[in-house]
């Protein structure tokens, strides 16, 4: 009997190594674990056994199966796992192949430059400033200590829309708001803003360009913290090396009035083409915001000091990526723009 | 203004080379704009032609022997006014000129050992040669050494430093002023001018008479010089004027014009014999004319100053003489002026005639009087000396003569105050009196007198300038201010970095394109203008092409586009934020807008064929995911009026808060034609209208633990009916409703013609299990509400 069994298991276990498929490997275990099986015929038979063979042959008959129950799992497990690999092999691709493209758009060059000086003082707890470009003779000069007739009027010829008003030339006629607004309160601001003058367009002139301009106001505001401000601003857009220096200049609405130089960051002050071999670069018009001024928004100067400074934004933008051009900004060649994408 | 290094060494005891005085006075004075050597040419040396031969094989050509005090040297020579006995600027092998280096060399089998210049050869401009020299060799005078160097003889071995200068500082057009400010610089010593002349016995004032009849004449000095003889000037006076930029004339007009460059104070001369015996300053009448030095003639305003002999304009005041008074060569007697006129009367007549000299730039700036006299006086020293002239007695002066120090008071504490660092008060002082600024102590203050010479400094700011530049702005600490104020960015400014930001990171480039455009264009697709608009036009604009301020930025868009597409670019997405602008009755307006433009294919499958093309509902898509950025909700409504800029059919207004507040659309074809675009879709939204009212927090609402539950409808309707009222109708029915999608569109034969199927699917939210028959009666509600408002039926 127990040879039976023997020969039973051995013969379920060479099919089921055997099986190719799925199906076949379900029809073998049907049909060896089934009522109608080998083992059950065996068991059938065993009506007339003895109660002690019953037992034995009983266990024996239960190993056998339980073998052929493994196996079939085993097998499963195997076929299972030659499907995958088979589908698997079948879904190779090339990974090297370009993914789906999204467009990278960008932000314009002025616009990125003027966000992140924005950000830099922002950080120092600085606001932003807006005014009106189509402005009044009244904040583009007179209230900035420059009357009508005053040299330095020459300086920026203006696009003139009637007797009184004017597209702005620069951005400070928003200090003079900004202060008459603030009504005698301290004054911490920083304005971006497009200007307009009689410029034929050429490399470096431009009819519209964009200045981006600072005041502080308030008790004991001094020229050194002027400089250590613009210090600070330099490192930051060029690095943390950069020096500043200040030199002697005018402008109606500061006193003292300096131009304002960087130490040159391609060559680090040595002395290069791009610092035309004087290792700065001059970047910036700053002073101490004219007594005048300040009287004419309602501050005391006797109580009142403060700083005031102004760079073009074009001419940093440029000297930062070495644009040689300043159509380029306006002109808005796609193979131009292209080159600012990315955000940082 | 022109610096000339040897002028100034010759007024200051000046120790410091050339190149670090101009490096130096960027940081301490004002800006210098360039330095250079007057002459750049090297190794030129005086030569005297000892013999002159012609050469053999050349009929224009010249052997010369050219005697250099301790050598001969042979030197072929072409000019053809080379002659023997002359003293010549001799370039020998290994001089650097303009045009090349130097060689030894043989001239048509003839050597040469170097070549005889003319002063063109030299580098020198050809506006400052004499005529008699223009085509030739320059001829030394007789008292040239040979052998020694050429420029120094001619004076011109000179460093120029140009200064950049600043409409304040008045002082700095004079080379006595400029030597002020070095001396201050580097505290070391002036050389007082000396001179004397001789008076005659005849008195001035039986000579002449001078009335001032405006007020616009502050000051009128006016000395007579006789028996002048008109000659070339002195070989020093040419060459300041060279290194200085004017151009030598005579004896007498090169005196006058080394006073202005000296002084600051312009001086002119007339020709007595043509003047006459009287002088009349006053208004020029409307309409009188004058013919200037120039040859041109010129007419006046009431607003002019003229200088008349009683009748007739001699002169305009201040920017240029009349040529009936000029002085000539065949003059003899000149009258001097020595004058101060109102700056902004100058300034005026010389930008309305286009007219700016020497002169009116200084007039314009402001002269100071307290010099007059002294420049007179000193011109005639040298009309004396160098030009054989008889000065009459006296001089007749007329106004101010003298205008008082001003006297400002400051301490060191104000001083730290304002510059935040400290500088002890005997600094304070030795400054003040480098700068030859008068100064007393009391009590720790500085009283400090400051000459009328220096106009630029008027309050007590204006002295802490001088005394920190002249510490040195390297002193300066670097600090940050300590305030008690906050930062940051308003809502409005936030809101415009969300709208460039979600472009750019949706595939667009931003752009800025001009504010200024052309009358033409101006009204294009100006579809959001307000009622009574007007355009804001320029008074004087530069070109037609710039003319007035746009009212909509999308032609410039278009303009973009174009220029990309035709170097090849596909596939474009520009946008801006820029401003429109507009008038209504005498007040302008600005609004902030963003404006787009976009075409070509949709980004999608890398390689595969299948590329879908931008239309409306991509723009669409576009807008609703900035309107979700923002926060807002807009309605879209299709364009009633139609526009030669917008596709009729194809155009939609956006409305939010019941204002149209932008539109969006597709270029009409036939602009889009005319303007070599290909086609594109455009919009553009005010900005302001739509960020006007800040953000209320949205409070969070609970998730619902229940699932949702979908329902889909084909929805039969009027082919002309708008799908998105439907929507909104059906969103608004239900507050279970949470989303209305259209999944389908159908319009064909198996439908009812003249009708659409529209296919939506329906999401429901609650809190509590939604059975078939609440849903059922939901749907079944809304059904019989679309077809009440929509004659809207459910598809069979």
């Amino acid at each position: 009997m127990s040879h039976q069994l023997e020969n039973i298991q051995q013969e379920a276990l060479t099919k089921i190594e055997q099986a190719k498929t799925m199906l076949e490997l379900n029809e073998i275990r049907s049909y060896y674990t089934g009522k109608k099986s080998p083992l059950a015929e065996i068991m059938k038979g065993l009506a007339t056994a003895t109660i002690e063979e019953k037992k034995t042959l009983g266990a024996a008959s239960n190993q056998v199966k339980q073998a052929i129950e493994s196996a079939v799992m085993a097998k499963r497990m195997a076929l299972e796992e030659a499907i995958i690999n088979a589908q698997l092999e079948k879904e190779e691709i090339d990974v090297t192949l370009p993914g789906y493209s999204f467009k990278k758009g960008t932000i314009h060059p002025l616009n990125q430059v003027i966000e992140e000086l924005e950000d830099i003082f922002i950080g120092m707890g600085y606001s932003i400033a807006e005014g009106p470009e189509v402005e009044v003779d009244v904040f583009n000069f007179e209230m900035l200590n420059v009357p009508k007739g005053h040299p330095a009027r020459d300086m920026q010829d203006s696009f003139y829309i009637n007797e009184n008003v004017l597209m702005r030339t620069q951005t400070s006629p928003v200090q003079a708001r900004t202060l008459l607004e603030a009504g005698g309160k301290p004054v911490k601001i920083v304005c971006p803003g497009k200007v307009y003058r009689r410029d034929d367009d050429d490399a470096t002139h431009s009819h519209q360009f964009t200045q981006f301009e600072g005041l502080v106001v308030d008790k004991h505001i001094t020229m050194s913290d002027l400089k250590g401000t613009l210090s600070l601003l330099m490192q930051k857009m060029f690095g943390e090396n950069r020096r500043i220096r200040f030199k002697p200049s005018y402008f109606p609405f500061t006193e003292p009035s300096v131009e304002v130089d960087v130490s040159c960051f391609k060559c680090g002050g040595k002395g290069c083409s791009m610092c035309k071999h004087t290792g700065w670069i001059e970047v910036l018009g700053a002073g101490m915001v004219h007594p005048h001024v300040l009287k004419a928004c309602g501050y005391d100067p006797e109580v009142y000091q403060g700083f005031a400074f102004g760079a073009g934004i074009e001419r940093i933008t440029m000297l930062r990526y070495g644009i040689d051009d300043i159509r380029h900004f306006y002109t808005n060649d796609y193979r131009f723009l292209k080159q600012f994408e990315g955000d940082r | 203004m022109i610096v000339s290094y040897n002028w100034l060494k010759e007024l200051i005891q000046l120790n410091v080379p050339a190149e670090k005085l101009a490096e130096e006075m960027s940081l301490y004075s004002v800006e210098v704009e360039s330095f250079s050597k007057l002459i750049q040419a090297t190794n030129l040396v005086v030569g005297y032609v000892k013999e002159k031969r012609k050469h053999e094989n050349s009929d224009h050509l010249n052997v010369c022997q050219v005697h250099f005090g301790d050598y001969d040297l042979q030197i072929v020579c072409g000019a053809p006014n080379v002659e023997e006995g002359q003293h010549v600027i001799v370039a020998l092998p290994g001089a650097v000129l303009p045009g090349g280096t130097i060689k030894k060399s043989v001239i048509r089998g003839v050597e040469s050992n170097g070549m005889i210049c003319s002063l063109q050869e030299l580098g020198l401009d050809a506006k400052y040669i004499p005529s008699e020299f223009a085509h030739g060799i320059y001829v030394l005078g007789a008292d040239a050494v040979p052998g020694t160097n050429a420029l120094a003889y001619l004076g011109l071995d000179d460093y120029v430093i140009e200064l950049g200068l600043t409409p304040n500082r008045m002082d700095l057009l004079s080379m006595k002023g400029v030597a002020k400010d070095v001396k201050a610089m580097y505290q070391v010593e002036e050389n007082p001018l000396s001179y004397t002349f001789q008076e005659a016995s005849q008195k001035t004032e039986d000579e002449l008479t001078v009335s001032l009849e405006t007020s616009n004449c502050y000051s009128y000095y006016a000395r007579v010089v006789k028996n002048v003889v008109i000659q070339e000037s002195p070989t020093f006076i040419k060459a300041r004027l060279i290194a200085s930029g004017i151009r030598p004339i005579n004896n007498v007009v090169d005196i006058t014009n080394y006073i202005l460059m000296l002084f600051g104070q312009p001086l002119h001369a007339f020709d007595q014999d043509q003047l006459g015996h009287r002088i009349v300053v006053r208004r020029a009448k409307d309409g009188e004319k004058t013919i200037t030095l120039d040859q041109i003639e010129r007419a006046l305003t009431h607003s002019d100053i003229v200088i008349t002999d009683g009748e007739k304009p001699v002169c305009i005041a201040g920017v240029m003489g009349s040529s009936n008074t000029e002085v000539t060569e065949k003059t003899v007697n000149v009258v001097l002026e020595s004058a101060v006129f109102r700056p902004l009367s100058i300034r005026k007549t010389s930008s309305r005639l286009g007219l700016r000299s020497e002169a009116s730039i200084r007039y314009e700036r402001g002269v100071d009087v307290n010099q007059s006299l002294e420049a007179l006086n000193y011109a005639c020293y040298l009309l004396e000396q160098y030009a054989s002239g008889t000065v009459l007695k006296g001089y007749i002066h007329q106004g101010v003569s003298h205008i008082e120090d001003k006297v400002f008071t400051i301490t060191p504490t104000y001083v730290e105050n304002y510059l935040g660092i400290k500088i002890p008060l005997l600094k304070i002082k030795d400054i003040c009196e480098a700068l030859s600024f008068g100064v007393t102590i009391e009590n720790e203050q500085l009283k400090v007198s400051v000459p009328n010479r220096r106009l630029d400094i008027t309050i007590q700011q204006d002295l802490v300038e001088e005394v920190a530049r002249m510490y040195g702005y390297d002193q300066l600490q670097e600090t940050l201010p300590l305030m008690n104020v906050s930062g940051g960015l308003t809502m409005h400014q936030k809101a415009r970095r969300i709208v460039r930001h979600t472009f750019k990171d949706m595939g667009w480039n931003e752009v800025i394109t001009y504010s200024l455009t052309h009358p033409k264009k101006v009204e294009e697709f100006n579809l959001l203008q307000k009622e009574n608009e007007t355009t804001i036009a320029l008074s004087h604009p530069m070109s037609e092409e710039h003319a007035v301020l746009r009212k909509s930025l999308i032609s410039s868009l278009v303009e973009v586009v174009a220029y990309n597409q035709a170097r090849k670019i596909t596939d474009n997405a520009f946008f801006e934020i820029g401003k429109k602008y507009y008038r209504i009755g005498e007040d302008t307006f600005e609004e902030t807008v963003v404006s787009g433009i976009i075409n070509g294919r949709v980004p999608g499958h890398p390689w595969s064929n299948e590329t879908k093309t931008v239309d409306f509902f991509y723009v669409k898509g576009i807008l609703e995911t900035l309107f979700a950025h923002l926060r807002v909700q807009v309605q879209y409504q299709a364009l009633d009026t139609p526009t030669s800029q917008m596709h009729p059919k194809r155009t939609a207004l956006l409305v939010y808060r019941n204002q149209v507040i932008g539109f969006v659309g597709e270029l009409h074809p036939k602009y889009a034609k005319e303007h070599d675009v290909v086609e594109s879709y455009v919009f553009e939204i005010l900005l302001d209208a739509l960020l006007e009212e800040p953000l209320a927090v949205v409070p969070f609402q609970a998730i619902s633990k229940v699932p949702s539950v979908e329902r889909d409808l084909a929805l039969v309707m009027d082919i002309q009916q708008p799908v998105g009222e439907v929507l909104e109708a059906i969103r608004k029915s239900d507050k279970m409703i949470s989303k209305v999608q259209v999944f389908d569109l159908y319009i064909g034969d198996k439908i009812e013609s003249g009708k659409k199927s529209v296919a939506v699917r329906i999401t429901l939210e609650s809190d509590e299990t939604l059975t078939d028959e609440i849903i059922a009666s939901k749907i079944k509600r809304i059904l019989k509400s679309l077809e009440y408002r929509y004659h809207i039926t459910l598809r069979a």
